[in-house]
Order: C-alpha cells, then sequence, then structure tokens
C-alpha cells in the first residue's frame, strides 16, 4: 500500500477515535448529570472582577469586555441559577454599566428583572445612573417611574420619572399620558396595566415586549382569580381565606401558570387577590 | 528610495508567503462570521455586538500578525545571514529599516481592508448602516497597527523574535494602561504625580488611537484631535525608526 494512503488512513482513525471519545465523554456526563439534580455541582456562577480591574484591566477594549459580561448575563438569567435568587445579577449589571455606560439596554433589563429578584434598590441605582448616561432613552425613565411606584410606593417620584419619560422626544404618545395620572387617586393595578400596556405596544426590544405581555397575563390571572372569588361566594357564602379553596372548592381545576412567577394572596373579607411583595 | 521600496516590496512579498499568516487570516474571517452568531444571542443588541467585536477583532488578529511575523522581522535576516547581502551593497541601514516598515505595514493593510470588507458586508447584511465613523474607527486602528510595528521593528534589531514579542506585547499593555494610570496619579502624593506625568508622555499612549468604544454610538472625533492623532503616531514612529536604525548601526555584521 502506498505512504501516502497510510498516513491518510491514520489520520481518519485518529479521526474517528476523536469522535468517538467525544461521543463517551457527553455520554457520561449525561449520566452524572441525571444524578445530581439540584445541577449545583456542575453548575458555574458568573465571576465578575473587581472594580479596579474593570476600569484598568480592559486595556481599550472595554465595549468588547461589557458585551462579554452582557452576553454572560444573558446566559446566566436565561440557564436558571441553581443557588437561587441570581445573586450575581446587580453585579453583572454593574459591570457592563461601567464598562459601557453608554449602553443604553442594560438599564432597562435591570429596571425589568433586578426588582423581581429582590434588587430594588440596585435597580433604582442603574436607573439612576442611565438617567445620566444615556439621557435621550424615554424607557430608562419609564421603567425607574415602574419600580419607584410599583415597589417603594413613592408616589412624588415615580410621577417625576414619568414626567421625564413623556419629554423625551422618542416618548410614544401612550406615555405621555401616564405622565398626567394623578396616581395617589388612581388604582395600583389599572396604573401597573397601564405601565405595561405602553411597553408591550412602543418598545422596540423584543425582550421588554415579551416582558410587557408577561406582565399583562399576570395581571389577567389576578383579575381571574378575583372574578372565581366572587363565584366561591355565591356558592359558599363567604370568599375562600387562601387561592387554594378555589382548587379544593371545585372551581379551578389546575392554577393557571404564571408567567412572572409572583405569589399571589387572596384577603377572606373582600376577596381581591393581591401580590405578596417582599 | 528605490531600494526602500524594494525592500519593502520583498518584506511584502515574503510576510504574505507566511503560512501563519494565512492561519491567523483565516481565523479572523471567521472571527468576523462568528460576530453575526454572537450577535444573534444579545436580545436585540447584535448591531452593537457586531460593531464591537468586528472592529476589535480585526485589531487584534493584525496585532498577532505583528508578534507573529513583525518581530522577527530583523532578526530573522540577521540568523539567516541574509542581511550581509543587503548591507554589503550601497543601501543605508535606515533605508532598510524603512523598506522593512513598509512592506509590513502594506501587508497589514491588505489584512485590514480584507478583515474590514467582511466587517462592512456583515454589517450591510443586517441592516445595521454603515456611519461614516465607522471608517475613521479602522483608520486610526490601522494608524495604531503601524505605531505597534515600529515598536516590534525596534525590538526586532536587538532581540530574538520571542523576547521581541514579549516587549511589543508589554508596551501594548503599557500604551493602553496609560489613562488608569493617569487616574491613579491624580490620587497620589505630588511627587508619584509627576513622575506618573513625565511616564505617560515618554511612553507610548496607545488609548489616543482607540476610538473603537464611541463610534459605535456615533461620537464623532474632533478634526483637531485627528489631527494630533495623526501627528503623535507620525512622530513617535519617526524615533522608533531611528532609535531601530542607531541601534543596527551599532551591530557589526
Amino acid at each position: 500500500m502506498p505512504r501516502r494512503v497510510v498516513i491518510w488512513l491514520i489520520a481518519l482513525g485518529i479521526f474517528a477515535l476523536t469522535v468517538v471519545s467525544q461521543i463517551n465523554i457527553n455520554g457520561i456526563n449525561t449520566a452524572r448529570a441525571v444524578k445530581r439534580s439540584a445541577g449545583i455541582n456542575t453548575y458555574n456562577e458568573p465571576y465578575v472582577l473587581p472594580e479596579i480591574v474593570l476600569a484598568s484591566g480592559a486595556l481599550g477594549f472595554k465595549n468588547l469586555a461589557a458585551d462579554y459580561y452582557w452576553l454572560s448575563l444573558i446566559q446566566y438569567f436565561g440557564a436558571g441559577d441553581p443557588l437561587g435568587a441570581y445573586r450575581q445579577l446587580s453585579a453583572l449589571l454593574g459591570a457592563i454599566t461601567q464598562l459601557d455606560p453608554k449602553f443604553a439596554y442594560p438599564y432597562t433589563f435591570g429596571l425589568l428583572i433586578l426588582p423581581d429578584q429582590g434588587f430594588v434598590d440596585e435597580a433604582i441605582a442603574r436607573g439612576e445612573q442611565g438617567l445620566k448616561e444615556v439621557p435621550q432613552s424615554w424607557e430608562v425613565p419609564y421603567y425607574l417611574g415602574y419600580v419607584q411606584y410599583r415597589y417603594k410606593k413613592d408616589l412624588i417620584k415615580a410621577g417625576e420619572a414619568f414626567e421625564r419619560a413623556a419629554q423625551s422626544p422618542d416618548a410614544p404618545a401612550a406615555a405621555k399620558i401616564l405622565a398626567g395620572i394623578n396616581f395617589a387617586r388612581a388604582g395600583q393595578r389599572e396604573t401597573a396595566i397601564a405601565i405595561w400596556r405602553v411597553a408591550a405596544e412602543s418598545s422596540t426590544n423584543e425582550y421588554t415586549r415579551q416582558r410587557a405581555k408577561e406582565y399583562l397575563e399576570h395581571y389577567a390571572i389576578i383579575e381571574f382569580y378575583e372574578e372565581q372569588a366572587k363565584v366561591f361566594k355565591a356558592r359558599y357564602g363567604r370568599f375562600p381565606n387562601t387561592l387554594d379553596k378555589l382548587k379544593t372548592g371545585g372551581l379551578i381545576r389546575d392554577f393557571p401558570s404564571d408567567p412572572v412567577h409572583i405569589e399571589l394572596t387572596v384577603d377572606p373579607k373582600t376577596g381581591s387577590v393581591s401580590e405578596v411583595l417582599d | 528610495m528605490k531600494a526602500a521600496i524594494a525592500i519593502a516590496l520583498n518584506t511584502f512579498r515574503e510576510s504574505i508567503r507566511d503560512r501563519l499568516l494565512y492561519a491567523i487570516l483565516f481565523f479572523g474571517l471567521l472571527l468576523m462570521g462568528a460576530t453575526v452568531l454572537l450577535g444573534s444571542i444579545s436580545l436585540d443588541q447584535d448591531v452593537k455586538v457586531i460593531k464591537d467585536l468586528g472592529l476589535a477583532g480585526i485589531f487584534i488578529v493584525n496585532f498577532l500578525i505583528i508578534l507573529s511575523v513583525g518581530t522577527n522581522l530583523v532578526s530573522k535576516e540577521i540568523d539567516r545571514k541574509s542581511i550581509y547581502a543587503v548591507l554589503t551593497k550601497p543601501i543605508e541601514r535606515s533605508t532598510f529599516i524603512i523598506g522593512k516598515f513598509i512592506g509590513l505595514g502594506a501587508t497589514l493593510f491588505v489584512t485590514t481592508v480584507m478583515m474590514s470588507a467582511v466587517f462592512v458586508a456583515v454589517l450591510l447584511a443586517k441592516n445595521a448602516g454603515l456611519p461614516p465613523l465607522i471608517f475613521v474607527a479602522l483608520a486610526f486602528t490601522y494608524l495604531e497597527l503601524l505605531f505597534l510595528v515600529a515598536i516590534a521593528l525596534m525590538f526586532s534589531t536587538f532581540t530574538a523574535p520571542v523576547a521581541s514579542a514579549l516587549y511589543t506585547l508589554a508596551f501594548f499593555l503599557i500604551g493602553h494602561s496609560m489613562t488608569s494610570l493617569t487616574r491613579f496619579g491624580e490620587q497620589a502624593g505630588p511627587f508619584v504625580k509627576g513622575l506618573i506625568a513625565v511616564v505617560s508622555h515618554v511612553l507610548p499612549n496607545l488609548e489616543k488611537f482607540n476610538i473603537k468604544n464611541q463610534v459605535v454610538y456615533d461620537v464623532a472625533v474632533s478634526g483637531p484631535q485627528s489631527i494630533w492623532t495623526v501627528v503623535y503616531a507620525g512622530a513617535y514612529i519617526t524615533v522608533l525608526i531611528m532609535i531601530a536604525t542607531n541601534i543596527l548601526r551599532r551591530q557589526e555584521f
């Protein structure tokens, strides 16, 4: 057999060996993954470098480093955190906005997701940084207003933020209507629904629109429970004291899946359903 | 001048025959294509990610070419003893160095244009528009690469290729840390502050060429800033070529 053919056969054999090795390694990893039910052993929490290293270590590639952290954050948030609470979420957003302060979307993203993970103050801090760094954005003050309104119950600051959003030349017309709402008088849920409806219809970002639709679905679920609570009262003469009673009372077969995963509670005196916020 | 062009042409031909160059370039073109994939998982931030990664990738790939090809431009000639054939002719050592500089500069121009073409094609395919500032950033990137060629060439006249690559890398790191160093200096005492001020004016400040981070947001560079950056690069490159020539003159062949 010619020498060249032998060499090619050996190369082909070695390549086949790499394929076999890969298949075996994948098989072993899959078997292990089943045993590790929590997934913590295989989980790598993102590591954020200290501020001083970020400031000087990017060597002219600050935007690129910010993009790296941005893609890491998306993977981190999308894949789920077996340790719970996404404790690195705020640090990751801090690194991104420190490296690339003009990168507008992380400010909005932070305001959308940080509060529900328990980082309300961090979300506000990020939003206020966004007001300075990307003053042209209508979305940063808009969602900052939402966080102030819903999580801090600070109607004055919420009003100021919505006013600022409305003044932005790119703000949608609906956002300007919100600036005129008297928050002290308006119902909390109606206002929240109005805020998310604007986002669902006007945001240019697909993720933001999706998030807004999820919140609208969440509020639709709350209204559904309240209607069922009224039916419960008509049937049993009292409002249910837990949402489970709607199921055991035969009114609903299964709880609808809440896309934003916020715990709900029912008031046994009025039958109104509200969110349990920490 | 004819001699310098002849040396430049020879250096250009030699470097484009280098297989390593093709490997690096292939990797670079692949990277430009990969920007699309990374952009697609960025929650609608794809244009920004493509611009950032594209501009950075063009610089990094060309810098790798400098480290692999540029750092042995002169030392290889000395090792092969081919420098004897050149310097025994009536050719000034400065002509030799200038020829080498132009030759590698031309190679980098070709690779930069090739990668930029792919980068621009990706941006157009994504309907991202083509702001003129992108070309300004590419021009500044090329200017920085020429600066680094001059540094690599200078080290190549008196050190081995590996050491030359390490020194060039060190200058790159220092050059991009100047802004941070100056910031740290502001918090120090007057002596350290003064020392850092002197050091920051003597050592190359490569951040002057770095407008990659601002053009992504369409933030323009002022005319005077551009002119002074070109003057700075021209003056520094001239000094580095003079140092390299002087070192070469002191060597006996």
